[in-house]
């Protein structure tokens, strides 16, 4: 990083841990946000009366999976009519699942393992909150995924989606009081459920790949690549 | 004069399928019929008719001096009156001669005593009917799923008529006493034990074709020789074995046959040996100690406990689950339901989430149809939940056409039980 002339990390948050962490001077970095390709989003009738929160990432520390399981576990005490839903495998996997059986929330707590695209697209199409509970998350693109099937995303400010998804319920991601208060909320009262909806969707036009290409292209004229 | 007392024991459970969260809401179908019947059949040809055609000729050949005792589960029988009716005949061929018992156990080889006394005693009047209408038995005695045993059930058994029940001989409740007699639980004065010899017992279901014992290979002559060996020293020879021994665990290869088609001719050689069903031996005896046991026994691993059942948080979760739905089941007034929920509590589900993984972990994986203790209890967890949704649907309609019934009658001023 020392040698580049120029840093393109994919959010302000990575931009920071560059500055702060590697000693990058910051006018080397120009930050460029992910952009997302759109997705023809659809709803499904779910199978089962209970709401859904979903997670959907790789079981590994970073994505706080055993996160997720706290906050589904404080959301349960309070509303036992919820179904939490991990998408996706990983080292932490089998630890989830005894964890789950440990809290004795077996039977709100489901883990699907592996997906394909279609199984997954399912998923969002049939959730109503959208948890990312990631301890460090450069991006987190599976969060405008989520928004794009209208979802309200309850996300942790650890996360570079959180800077461009302001229409979303953020919290810090140790702090599990807060995101079971936000999943509560929004799964509570429409008129928050609404709203943050229709930021996400306003958000989602600027989350392009086209205005990520802008991006590139002012930081290579700023720096007079071109 | 000492009996050898012969106990198999038959089950097989209603596995279920690889049942994913995406099934919950969509299909109702748990059970992997093609599996079940699968094993079945693989069983019944390797095992069943062809250890029954054994038993039979045997009782034949010893004109009523070999007599034998089986316990086969309610989830067995209802395997066989689906898929093989014809092992089921051979098992009534065998009650016909006179020379066979059938003894009780809970219809869904479950867990329920620890759980839910109305249900044990629901699933043990059922299983009760069942043989009573195969056999035309009523036997007194009881063996509890895998030998699960305290002092607790024997006290429940007795205050329900039971004569005696089965339990495991083990080492650190004998405490150097030999398991070859009859013994009592504490304070109960006509309750008797029968204890399983578990040394002669998995020298048979166990070691048989074990090349690395130092006894293999295991001839009739040596096991006839241990065997008379307690001649003066015991008054019964508990050996309690599953069925599937023969044939199925033990290969036909390994000589199992032979083995059992000459021991019951050369025990008999000595004069003071007999064979007796259970009941008989319980009669025949007098109990000579106390057996004391507070915790809970099987014949399930080394440890002989509730381990393999119920050692982690996942068998404990599922099977507390599935039992807190005993209210709603019965509220719901549904046969269909209540024999899912039977298939259900079969304790083969919760020991296939069993994560010891030494030298047990081994015959767990052997029998488990999942590829982890993980899946095991995943696809439990997702059947749970459909049926959890099916039952609130249910209770909820219920609850709707008895609303409706009210108002109907109050307007027609008709008694409410005409109309219902």
């Amino acid at each position: 990083m020392e040698e580049a002339d120029l840093l393109m990390p994919v959010s302000e948050y990575t931009a920071g841990v560059i500055e702060k962490y590697y000693g990058i001077p910051r006018h080397k970095i120009a930050v460029v946000h992910n952009g997302s390709r759109k997705v023809r989003a659809f709803k499904s009738r779910r199978k089962y009366d209970e709401k859904t929160v979903l997670f959907v990432g790789r079981l590994t520390p970073q994505k706080g999976p055993e996160r997720f399981l706290e906050i589904a576990d404080r959301v349960l005490q309070k509303n036992s009519d919820v179904r939490f839903v991990m998408a996706g495998v990983g080292e932490h996997f089998r630890s989830c699942l005894e964890k789950s059986s440990n809290q004795q929330i077996g039977n709100r707590f489901h883990m699907t393992g592996f997906l394909n695209l279609e199984k997954l697209r399912y998923l969002f199409s049939i959730s109503d909150v959208y948890c990312m509970p990631s301890v460090s998350e450069p991006f987190g693109l599976s969060a405008v995924e989520a928004a794009q099937f209208g979802i309200p995303c309850v996300i942790s400010r650890q996360s570079g989606v959180s800077e461009v998804l302001t229409g979303s319920m953020k919290f810090d991601h140790w702090d599990v009081n807060k995101a079971a208060d936000c999943i509560l909320n929004v799964l509570n009262n429409q008129v928050l459920r609404d709203k943050i909806v229709s930021d996400a969707a306003n958000n989602l036009e600027g989350i392009t790949w086209e205005v990520s290409a802008k991006k590139i292209i002012n930081a290579y004229q700023h720096h007079q690549f071109i | 004069m000492p009996s050898v007392c012969f106990y198999f024991q038959v089950h097989q459970p209603f596995r279920i399928k690889n049942y994913s969260f995406f099934d919950i809401g969509e299909t109702h179908l748990y059970e992997d019929e093609q599996k079940n019947r699968e094993i079945l059949d693989k069983v019944a040809e390797k095992c069943y008719l062809r250890t029954n055609q054994k038993m039979l000729s045997l009782i034949e050949r010893h004109q009523g001096q070999f007599r034998i005792s089986y316990s086969l589960s309610g989830t067995a029988i209802e395997q066989f009156e689906r898929y093989r009716p014809d092992v089921l005949q051979s098992f009534i061929n065998l009650a016909n001669t006179g020379c066979v018992e059938f003894l009780r156990e809970t219809y869904a080889h479950s867990l329920s005593f620890l759980y839910s006394r109305t249900e044990f005693d629901r699933q043990v009047d059922k299983h009760a009917a069942l043989i009573k209408k195969y056999s035309n038995q009523e036997p007194k005695v009881f063996r509890n799923t895998e030998l699960i045993y305290n002092n607790q059930l024997a006290q429940h058994l007795e205050q329900r008529g039971y004569k005696a029940a089965l339990c495991e001989g083990a080492d650190h409740l004998l405490k150097g006493r030999s398991p070859n007699f009859i013994y009592q639980p504490p304070e109960q004065s006509s309750f008797k034990l029968l204890l399983k010899n578990y040394k002669l017992s998995d020298d048979v279901a166990f070691r048989f074709s074990d090349r690395n014992w130092t006894e293999f290979p295991l001839t009739v002559d040596k096991f006839k020789d241990w065997v008379h060996a307690i001649a003066g020293n015991g008054d019964t020879i508990n050996l309690f074995i599953d069925y599937e021994t023969f044939g199925e665990h033990q290969w036909e290869s390994t000589g199992i046959f032979n083995f059992l088609d000459y021991l019951p001719g050369e025990i008999l050689k000595h004069p003071d040996f007999n064979f007796n069903p259970a009941s008989e031996v319980v009669a025949a005896y007098p109990a000579r100690a106390t057996y004391d046991v507070h915790d809970w026994s099987s014949w399930a691993d080394t440890e002989r406990d509730l381990s393999a059942w119920l050692s982690n948080s996942m068998q404990e979760e599922a099977a507390r689950r599935i039992y807190h739905l005993e209210e709603q089941i019965h509220s719901c007034k549904d046969e269909n339901m209540l024999k899912i929920w039977e298939h259900l509590q079969t304790s083969d589900h919760f020991y296939y989430m069993c994560t010891k993984f030494w030298t047990d972990g081994d015959v767990h994986k052997y029998f488990s149809p999942f590829d982890s203790p993980y899946d095991a209890y995943m696809y439990y967890m997702n059947v749970y939940s459909d049926l959890e949704c099916r039952l609130k649907q249910s209770l909820l309609s219920i609850k709707q056409n008895v609303k409706s019934v009210k108002v109907f009658s109050a307007q027609e001023k008709m008694p409410v039980q005409m109309i219902l």
